[in-house]
Formats: C-alpha cells, sequence, structure tokens
C-alpha cells in the first residue's frame, strides 16, 4: 500500500522496504537522502531557503535544517553518513504569467539553497531534476534508492 | 510557536463576506454562459498552512487553477479552480460550437489548450475576480485590484506550494475564505478560495464591513 503524501515542510526517514512520496510538488523542493548499504534513506519537502534566526521547531521547513536533520535521523537508523548521497527535484514555477521579470523564482531559491546546505554537509548530489512549470509527484524507493518523478503528462522519469 | 494564531479573528465574521463575493461571482459567471448558477453554502476557516492544499480538495487532484494577487486595501491571493475535467465544459459554455478541440489533447494540460481556450479561461478568472473583489470592496470600504490571472493545469498541491511559501514567514495558519458556484444542468462546478494576507488579519477583523449581519449586531 502506498503512503500518505509527505506534507509542505515534512520529513520522514525510513529504512527499507517502503517508499515515501509527495504528491504534486511546485515551488517547494524535494531532497532525498540514501545510503545504498544500509538502506536507509529519507525525503523531505522543503518549504524555504532558510530558517528563522532563532528557529528551533518546523525544521522541515528549511532546506539546512531539513537536511541536517534528516542526516541525523539517517545515522540514528544505521545509516554511514560518507555512503549518503542525495537527489534533489521540484522548484518549478507553476504560473508563468505573475512573476514575469522575478528572477531567481521562489522555485530556484529554494533548489539552490537546498545544494548550498548539501555542499556544506559533504553529501554528493548524484540525480537531480528541478525548475521547469510543471508539478511533480515524488516517490523515493527505499529498496533501491530510486527516485521516480510523474507529471500530469508523458511517461514517469525514473532518478 | 503558532506566531500568527493569537491575532486570528472571529471566523462568523468573514462568512458575509465569502457570501457576498461568491454571490457576486456567480452572478458574473451566470450571466457570461446565460444559465442560472447556484451558490453552495460559503464558509471561513483558520486551518494549519500545511493542511491548505488537503481542503483545496487535496495534493494530487488534478484541476485548472487561475490564480490571482489582490493588491489595494486588503492584499491577498484568489484562487479559482475547477476540475481538469470540467475545462471542455467550461469551455464548451463560454465559446459554445467554437470552442473547439483541444490543439493537443493528449498533453493533458494548458499546454493542450489553443491560444482561444486559454484567453477564454483566464478571461472567466478576470471577470469572477472583479465580481469576487467588487463585493468585499463594496462591504469592507476599501480598493481592491486583481492581477493578470496566471493560468496552470496541474495537481492542487503544485499550485498551492507558493500561497504556503508566502504565508510561511508570517504565519502557521492560515485564513481561508470559500465558496462554491454549481450549474446543475452541465454539472459545472467552480471553487473560489481567497487567502487574505496575514497581516491583514487584524485590519480584517476589526472592520465593519466583516460583521456578520450587516448593520447588525447579532454575534
Amino acid at each position: 500500500m502506498k503512503p500518505p503524501s509527505l506534507l509542505a515542510g515534512e520529513m520522514k526517514v525510513s529504512s527499507a522496504p517502503g517508499q515515501l512520496i509527495i504528491h504534486g510538488l511546485g515551488s517547494c523542493v524535494a531532497v532525498f537522502l540514501y545510503d545504498s548499504g544500509s538502506r536507509v534513506g529519507g525525503l523531505a519537502h522543503i518549504l524555504l531557503p532558510s530558517p528563522p534566526p532563532d528557529a528551533t521547531d518546523r525544521l522541515g521547513r528549511y532546506a539546512p535544517t531539513a537536511i541536517a536533520t534528516m542526516i541525523e535521523e539517517s545515522l540514528r537508523l544505521g545509516a554511514q553518513r560518507e555512503a549518503l548521497r542525495a537527489k534533489v527535484t521540484g522548484g518549478s514555477r507553476m504560473f508563468a504569467i505573475e512573476i514575469e521579470g522575478e528572477r531567481p523564482t521562489i522555485g530556484e531559491k529554494n533548489v539552490a539553497a537546498a545544494l548550498t546546505a548539501l555542499k556544506t554537509e559533504g553529501i554528493e548530489v548524484i540525480a537531480a531534476d528541478t525548475g521547469g512549470d510543471r508539478g511533480r509527484t515524488v516517490a523515493a524507493d527505499l529498496e533501491d534508492g530510486s527516485l521516480t518523478i510523474s507529471t500530469i503528462r508523458g511517461e514517469p522519469q525514473v532518478l | 510557536m503558532a506566531t500568527g494564531t493569537g491575532s486570528m479573528p472571529d471566523l462568523a465574521r468573514f462568512r458575509a463576506l465569502s457570501e457576498a463575493g461568491a454571490r457576486n461571482a456567480a452572478e458574473a459567471l451566470s450571466q457570461l454562459i446565460g444559465r442560472p448558477l447556484n451558490l453552495e453554502v460559503p464558509w471561513a476557516r483558520a486551518v494549519a498552512l500545511e493542511s491548505v492544499p488537503e481542503i483545496v480538495g487535496g495534493r494530487s487532484r488534478h484541476v485548472c487553477a487561475l490564480s490571482l494577487r489582490v493588491f489595494g486595501g486588503l492584499r491577498g491571493n484568489l484562487l479559482l479552480l475547477f476540475g481538469a475535467e470540467q475545462v471542455p465544459v467550461l469551455l464548451r459554455l463560454m465559446l459554445g460550437g467554437a470552442s473547439g478541440a483541444p490543439a493537443r489533447p493528449d498533453e493533458g494540460d494548458e499546454v493542450a489548450l489553443t491560444d482561444l481556450q486559454r484567453s477564454t479561461l483566464q478571461e472567466v478568472g478576470n471577470i469572477l475576480a472583479a465580481a469576487y473583489l467588487n463585493a468585499l470592496s463594496d462591504l469592507l470600504g476599501v480598493s481592491l485590484l486583481p492581477s493578470i490571472p496566471g493560468l496552470a493545469i496541474d495537481m492542487v498541491g503544485a499550485v498551492t506550494d507558493f500561497l504556503l511559501i508566502e504565508m510561511a514567514p508570517l504565519t502557521d495558519t492560515a485564513l481561508v475564505l470559500a465558496s462554491e458556484v454549481h450549474e446543475p444542468e452541465s454539472g459545472l462546478k467552480g471553487e473560489i478560495f481567497f487567502l487574505p494576507d496575514p497581516s491583514n488579519y487584524q485590519a480584517l477583523a476589526e472592520s465593519p464591513g466583516a460583521a456578520p449581519v450587516a448593520g447588525g449586531s447579532r454575534s
């Protein structure tokens, strides 16, 4: 049975078997961390590039805190830090007309913040599918570390 | 800490706004398509920010969304939704025999539409938004101006993401004014959601126009 979608700002870390899913990702960004040895992984549905100065809760909302928290949780479940790899998706611009001229878009800012946070943590990004003007449904498989991305048109893409 | 919830105003006061806006919008759409429309019971709710996509039908629901930014005395976002399967119905009602087939029917989104079809949908957005905001403007005594509508045919989660992104730094609870219009013969159903900016919640609550009964003192 498919699990429910992660809500905006939610993150989940788990070990195989199982899937972690986000339905209808738009300008938010999804980061999937996975260790293929221990088959432990985590998915975050990130809303914003950076946390307010004193953030102590809702850490899943912000790129750096979501990624740091997922790493901690993964290690607790048996992942090896140096074995963790990342896949990144999302960051669309859904309504072209509204934000004409506004660059970078919020989606682009979210993607850039996620990539920066991963670099700071020393985690290699092995696949990414970001930007565009489509919503994405994202399914992370904890068996094999694949990330399947579907939109409302065309065939699903597997990262 | 739930910022913003402390200043979340009495919701009963907003049903009148939601209803007046929707009644005006229903009348405008009814004139456009030449058929009477029913107005479903409008409501106003304070919901956890993350739950906004759920009350709009769930993150994976496939919709035609028209999104407008509202400027003026009260700022916010107006979201007009039709089920994606309703797009041909709406186009037929608007354009009659001229509605035509989609340019690329296999695409399943706004890319599939002809220029005429796309601008027709945006015009529906313009007219509904103007009618809705006129009613609110009258009640609140402020001027309200909509932006050009953005159009996307996609999943609810994707078309509401930016609302959550905008509001998250300011509040954990969103005020949502919602209503639904329905044309019984064709089955056409449109949903209207107005989300005032969190910085306006207090001013909105104190506005005399938001009283539950105009001129009355019932609470």
